[in-house]
């Protein structure tokens, strides 16, 4: 009886053939709630399961007609107006219509719900709007196929951002069930729908018969796996059972750099230290540009920065036409001196520094190589205070560090993305730097379209000049892409999308 | 004592030597990083001896410097297990009845905690406290022995007290009892002597397994802190070298080696204390 | 007699579980840090609203109360970290992979460990002995993930024989199988080693050569059985160690098993999903410990397993 038993247990835990695309991807999702995911391997999945206003060409990320079939931006993106494809219809085959975005963006700004992306909607009257009446926001209307949306300042990239689940429509179920319960997705509009959730397994989706472009859907079934280690994401790719790898353990770079399975490209993100403006000596400009100016962010780039970029600004370089403020340079000597003007000559005076950064490899290899060269060329004195994510999360939030690793990555290609995260009042700034200065030089680019990136660029500049954060390196995609997938195309967000993907009709077969 | 048993004494005493001299060895720093030298392969005869990793660091000084962390580790985990276990043990041996039984269910009430997952709430909850707990002069590294320590004694209390039940038994406790001798001096002066000879063993048993933990934690990234290397971070560090596309083994087979070497002297050194013959 | 005495069993492991329970209730919400500590979502509201859908903002006393009458049903509630999943799906999810396995890898290691172990003995102090105790030493030395990782680069990709990751096969669970078994065996096979030896040496046993039993019956009747007496009462934790998995193993095989919900759960104060994994682990360990008592029972009558 026993291996009777042993043998239905393994049977039971083989399931079925594997999906036509299968994708190595990354950490395991914790939320499929499109306006809640906030990590890229869960907006991998959603892009799979939702679709837009919008979609973005996958070469140029320029912004295309998707649910929309076209729109118009009026006062230099002050109003917008959106008309739908008719016979929009969602997986089940009930009718997708503009009164459904109109739901679904009042659950995105309901306080409850307290989406990430909830000021990606400044709507007007949204200050007097009751979250919990019947009518949304006097900015938003929903007439017929059409969909006018209009905002207290101008937001230049909004159709750009449609395209980002997060503006995706919720289904009907999904925005009837209780605050705090996230969607399920059980109904979706984009080019699959979900066929099971298994944890720690992976995410199963399958061709959504009812996608207004479902012509163009061939793949019939992707596997989105879970895959908690680089080193076997790496190893099903290349054993031919994982077609898709979004990033690859820095050891193998150099290998991999040869085989036409992998092409980094530039990633529109920027990983950066930030400095804790509260404490103490860091209070002063001179010392934190002191700190920025002895990283020699070539050298770590060509290491540890597992080929990625050296940052010389915080907005990545591939936001054109915007030319970011490229003001971040190595220079010791300099260094050295503003903090001897500071009161600090050769670091005697100053505390020791605790850097908080979370565990992983790449981050403690960072890590130790900064606290190598500030001990070097500053005499600055550091404490390496690795924690696990989730606390190190904690802690930068509660202030309570020195300095903090950080990342950045763009939700749209455009550089407020990044110089927003600064303002004195954005939550994800938590350095203490409020600087009435900057946010004076942010609103003097809202109002002028001609001016309005050169304005940008000036408040960028200000940014690095008094260095609350530290920018280390621009991103770059490694993308490992199996020669069956026929027209893969990369790009700086690593935006794929799925539905568009087709497999090689004489592929290699294994 | 047989052949095996001084081999392994040898190896460990040359072990201990090179952790205990590291600093003073001409090798450089473990932690400087050299980005000019990255993942150099070892040269075996001058400077990098064993190669170096991916930020130019020297292998074997790193090497080096991590027996002192593993094996400090392994030792001083083993002693707060054998100082909690072994009284505990003997204690519940030599008395007996209720208390014996009491204790023995506190035990299995502990043996039957999923006690890695304990170990690791506890390491979690401490951080959150990190503050507090530097004030009063502890660290994670004291935090992971402590918890280690926690993790290994029910073994050794459990053979302490099968040791203590049959020395109860022996002639010269039994005399001492008739004599009115009181539980605390029968514990020192005729239960715990005895017992060195399972306890050495018991050593070499626990040492391997607090070393191999803290391998373990390394790999989730929750061992020791850095600039600090052991072994098990070098190796969980190397373990990207494992594939069919990367040739850096020697980033692995440093750290693997100097573990295996390590337990393998300590096994050789317990049979040869299990079987004196 | 026997059957109160099973039942006394049973009613202590239902209190161990309610101890487990409420330890593990305890050190969970003891932890500082929340589990909705996430990048992006920072905001206050976000919080209240997530403490509040998972009944966090009441009292600890109320919390407690809440979870033990869902104890009794069964019913973990919803995991806090995957959010929109309870913690039965999660279990129900990856318990089989991790019971099939264990179980795999637990008959593996006996297959290969009891004979190992044998053969040991009977050669003591020649060239097999000496293999298997260095082999049984390697095992034990190595850290699990470079054992591991090591053999999808031997058996994955330098002889390509084996999938190096996944699921979908059985040939996708032989790699960890081995894997998870190979330090198992590794102990089973020194302790039936000094157990045998033991044995061997015994005045029954020289007696029964004497006798001129034939080697094979004398090593089955006499050696074996009595030899074996260790290894089971190893085997009852351990087993329940291999069927709720490892996380090494599911890690560096990407498989959705047990093991890493244990770590994951602790590291992320997912309370709700730790608790359900610790209350699933406090059951295996007592069934299989019970096992293991009743077979030492039938191998060893002086031993008196249920008393």
């Amino acid at each position: 009886m026993r291996p009777a038993l042993l043998v239905g247990l393994v049977l039971a835990s083989c399931r079925g053939a594997a999906a036509e695309l299968v994708v190595a991807n990354g950490p395991d999702p914790e939320v499929l709630d499109p306006q809640l995911a906030s990590s890229t391997a869960e907006g991998r999945i959603l892009s799979a399961l939702t679709c837009g206003l919008t979609r973005l060409d996958p070469a140029t990320l320029l912004p295309q007609p998707a649910l929309a079939q076209s729109w118009r931006a009026h006062d230099g993106g002050r109003s917008w107006e959106f008309t739908l494809r008719p016979d929009l219809r969602w997986s089940d085959g009930s009718p997708l219509t503009a009164v459904d975005f109109v739901d679904s963006w009042r659950r995105l700004l309901h306080p409850a719900t307290a989406a990430p992306c909830r000021d990606w909607l400044p709507l007007e009257g949204l200050a007097e709007w009751d979250p919990d009446g019947a009518a949304p926001p006097a900015g938003l209307q929903a007439e017929g196929g059409r969909l006018s949306v209009r905002f207290q300042r101008p937001v230049p990239c909004f159709d750009q951002m449609c395209a980002y689940h997060a503006l995706a429509p919720l289904p009907p179920c999904d925005r009837a069930a209780p605050a705090g319960e996230p969607a399920s997705l059980r109904v979706s509009s984009g080019p699959y729908r979900l066929l099971e959730r298994r944890v720690r397994d992976r995410v199963r989706v399958a061709r959504n018969p009812c996608y207004w472009d479902a012509a163009s859907v061939t793949i019939a079934r992707i596997d989105f796996l879970t895959t908690d280690s680089l080193l076997t994401a790496l190893n099903l790719f290349l054993a031919g059972d994982a077609d898709y790898a979004p990033d690859v353990p820095s050891l193998a770079i150099p290998a991999l750099a040869s085989r036409a399975e992998y092409a980094p490209a530039p990633y529109f993100g920027t990983e950066f230290y930030r400095v804790n403006c509260r404490r103490g000596p860091l209070q002063d400009a001179r010392v934190r540009r002191a700190l920025s100016l002895a990283v020699d962010r070539d050298a770590l780039a060509a290491t540890v920065g597992g080929g990625q970029a050296p940052a010389r600004s915080f907005v990545p370089p591939y936001a054109a036409p915007y030319q970011p403020a490229a003001e971040c340079r190595f220079d010791p000597q300099a260094a050295a001196d503003l903090l001897a003007a500071a009161g600090f000559p050769g670091g005697s005076g100053l505390p020791r520094l605790r850097v908080v950064f979370p565990s992983g490899e790449t981050s403690r290899d960072v890590a130790e190589a900064l606290a190598d060269q500030w001990r070097r060329h500053l005499g600055v004195a550091t404490t390496l205070d690795m924690q696990e994510s989730a606390s190190a999360r904690a802690a930068v939030r509660a202030g309570d560090y020195d300095l903090a690793r950080a990342s950045w990555i763009g939700d749209y290609l455009d550089p407020a993305t990044f110089l927003d995260v600064l303002r004195a009042d954005n939550p994800q700034n938590q350095t203490a730097w409020a600087d009435p200065e900057y946010g004076a030089r942010l609103a003097a680019a809202e109002g002028d379209a001609a001016a309005r990136l050169e304005r940008l660029r000036a408040a960028e500049s200000y940014l690095l000049e008094q260095a609350p954060i530290i920018p280390l390196f621009h991103y770059a995609t490694h993308e490992l892409v199996a020669p069956r997938i026929a027209n893969f195309a990369r790009n700086s967000r690593q935006y794929v999308d799925w539905g568009r993907l087709r497999l090689a009709a004489t592929g290699p077969e294994d | 004592m047989s052949r095996g048993a001084r081999f392994g004494l040898a190896v460990l005493a040359l072990l201990a030597a090179a952790a205990l001299l590291a600093p003073l060895l001409p090798l450089p720093d473990p932690t400087e990083v050299r980005f000019e030298r990255s993942l150099e392969p070892p040269s075996w005869v001058h400077d990098p001896v064993l190669g170096t990793d991916l930020k130019g660091r020297d292998i074997l000084s790193r090497t080096l410097h991590g027996a002192r962390v593993s094996l400090l580790a392994g030792l001083l985990g083993t002693a707060i297990a054998l100082a909690v276990g072994i009284p505990y043990g003997a204690l519940a041996g030599l008395r007996g009845g209720r208390l014996d039984r009491v204790m023995m269910r506190t035990a299995d009430f502990f043996e039957s905690l999923p006690l890695v997952v304990m170990v690791l709430f506890l390491l979690s909850v401490a951080q959150a406290y990190r503050d507090e707990l530097a004030a009063a002069g502890l660290s994670r590294t004291h935090l992971f022995f402590t918890a280690v320590g926690l993790l290994f004694w029910l073994p050794t209390a459990r053979v302490t007290r099968a040791e203590t039940l049959r020395l109860r038994q022996a002639p010269f406790v039994q005399a001492a009892r008739a004599q009115g001798a009181g539980t605390p001096w029968i514990l020192r002066r005729h239960v715990l002597p005895h017992l060195w000879p399972s306890v050495l063993a018991l050593l070499t048993l626990t040492v391997p397994r607090v070393i191999l933990m803290e391998a373990f934690l390394s790999f989730l990234g929750l061992g020791v802190e850095p600039p600090a290397v052991s072994w098990g971070l070098l190796a969980s560090e190397g373990i990207a070298a494992l594939n069919p596309l990367v040739a850096c083994w020697w980033l692995i087979a440093a750290p693997s080696f100097a573990l295996a070497l390590t337990l393998l002297a300590l096994q050789l050194v317990g049979e040869g204390l299990r079987q004196p013959t | 007699m026997r059957a109160a005495a099973l039942l006394s069993r049973v009613g202590a492991l239902l209190l161990t579980v309610l101890a487990v329970h409420a330890a593990a209730f305890l050190l969970a919400r003891a932890a500082r840090g929340g589990p909705f500590d996430q990048e992006r979502e920072t905001r206050p509201e976000l919080r209240r609203a997530l403490e509040q859908h998972y009944h966090l903002d009441e009292p600890l006393a109320a919390q407690y109360a809440r979870s033990l009458w869902n104890l009794a049903h069964g019913d973990f509630g919803p995991s806090l970290r995957y959010r929109g999943v309870s913690v039965g799906e999660i279990l129900a999810q990856s318990l089989p992979l991790s019971l099939a396995l264990g179980a795999a890898a637990l008959l593996f290691a006996l297959l290969c460990g009891v004979p190992a172990g044998l053969w040991a003995a009977t050669q003591r102090r020649r060239a097999p002995d000496t293999l298997v105790l260095l082999l049984t030493t390697l095992l034990l030395a190595v850290p699990s993930f470079v054992l591991a990782a090591a053999a999808v680069l031997a058996f994955s990709f330098t002889l390509g024989w084996l999938p190096p990751a996944g699921t979908g096969s059985p040939a996708h669970l032989i790699l960890p199988c081995l894997c998870l078994g190979l330090p198992v065996a590794a102990q089973i096979a020194r302790l039936t080693r000094s157990g045998a030896l033991e044995i061997l040496h015994s005045d029954a046993v020289r007696a029964a050569r004497a006798k001129g039993l034939p080697r094979a019956r004398l090593l089955r009747r006499h050696v074996l059985r009595p030899a074996l007496v260790p290894v089971v009462a190893f085997l009852g934790p351990a087993a329940a160690g291999l069927l709720t998995g490892s996380l090494v193993i599911e890690q560096v095989f990407a498989l959705p098993g047990l093991g890493a919900h244990f770590v994951q759960a602790a590291l992320n104060r997912d309370y709700t999903l730790a608790l359900g994994a610790t209350v699933t682990y406090t059951l295996l360990l007592g069934l299989c410990t019970l096992a293991a008592d009743l077979l030492l029972a039938r191998l060893d009558p002086r031993t008196e397993a249920l008393s």
